[in-house]
């Protein structure tokens, strides 16, 4: 394996789902309660070691987009993986999950995405729990920015993915 | 030459580079670049082209609106690539100015948007 390959990551979903936090939290070991909208795109890296081989994750953290056919085409060229991140909170964020990942197999195949239902910490009802154990949330993963659960397992699981 | 015939010389930042990154001419009019020697060093949103250069056909490339914090300065950039034989040159436009305008009311916008959630599910707990 070459030990040092780099792999675009884009990170897409709404606005204020928790795009901008995950990566913050990933790279920066940080969280901030205040909503700093993302305008455009900003870049950030971080390499992880996966099976004793350096990867250098070059993360896309780009603006909320309620449609991923809204999101500027140049930003998505060339990626390696998605992260789709909802938030559990706001079902208007995870009701048209299946027309994107419909989006992503058309436009994208072969590149593997995740799904992320981010603020998990706000789950605080049995109720909401067993909503997304439904099927069609089966092979999603579900984080807390805020809390730091699962971030950088989602973040290994889409590395190994790609390579 | 007028101040109307030069309206993009504040804006404006050319870099030329070879393949590999190495910076081999361009001025410094947004970022100062003097310190570096290649490019995909600069900042990881330049890294990630390098791939892009190497696979990709085409000559010509656009990226709207990026967020470059380079030497503690923060600028939003439209960035057009294209590539010529041998080498490839980057051209910035800081457009800051504009982008914080609608910075401000796409953030008022959405932070209003949230906030009313957040109150929302606070009085009802969550779905
Ligand atoms: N409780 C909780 N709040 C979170 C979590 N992740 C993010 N937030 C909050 O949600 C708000 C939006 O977070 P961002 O990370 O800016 O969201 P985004 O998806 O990047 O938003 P855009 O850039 O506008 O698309 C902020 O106030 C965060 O503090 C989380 O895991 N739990
Ligand atoms: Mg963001």
């Amino acid at each position: 394996m070459n030990s040092s390959q780099s792999k675009k990551i884009v990170i897409l979903g709404h606005f204020g789902v928790g795009k901008t936090s995950l990566v913050r939290r990933f790279v920066d070991s940080m969280f901030s309660e205040d909503y700093l909208v993302t305008l455009g795109v900003q870049v950030k890296k971080k390499v992880v070691t996966i099976d004793d081989a350096k990867v250098t994750l070059i993360i896309w953290d780009i603006e909320g987009n309620s449609s991923i056919s809204k999101a500027r085409k140049s930003y998505l060229t060339g990626t390696h993986g998605f992260l789709y991140v909802f938030d559990v909170t706001r079902p208007e964020t995870f009701e048209n999950l299946e027309d994107e990942m419909d989006f992503l197999a058309n436009n994208f195949p072969s590149i593997p995405v995740c799904k992320i239902g981010n603020k998990s910490d706000l789950l605080l009802t049995e109720n909401a729990k067993e909503f997304f154990e439904q099927e069609q949330y089966k092979d999603c993963d579900f984080t807390s920015a805020k809390e730091g659960n699962n971030v950088e397992n989602v973040f290994q699981k889409i590395t190994k993915q790609m390579l | 030459m007028s101040t109307i015939e030069k309206p993009f010389l504040d804006v404006l930042q050319e870099i030329i580079i070879k393949p590999d990154g190495t910076i081999i001419g361009g001025n410094n009019t947004i970022y100062n670049l003097e310190s570096f020697s290649n490019l995909f060093e600069v900042d990881p949103f330049f890294e990630s082209l390098k791939e892009q250069f190497l696979t990709s056909n085409k000559t010509f490339f656009v990226y709207p609106c990026v967020n470059f914090y380079i030497n503690n300065k923060k600028c939003y950039c439209d960035v057009t690539v294209k590539r010529e034989n041998g080498f490839l040159a980057f051209i910035l436009f800081n457009y800051s100015e504009r982008y914080e305008k609608l910075h401000n009311i796409e953030s008022q916008k959405n932070q209003q948007q949230l906030n009313a959630h957040l109150k929302k599910i606070g009085a009802t707990n969550v779905l």
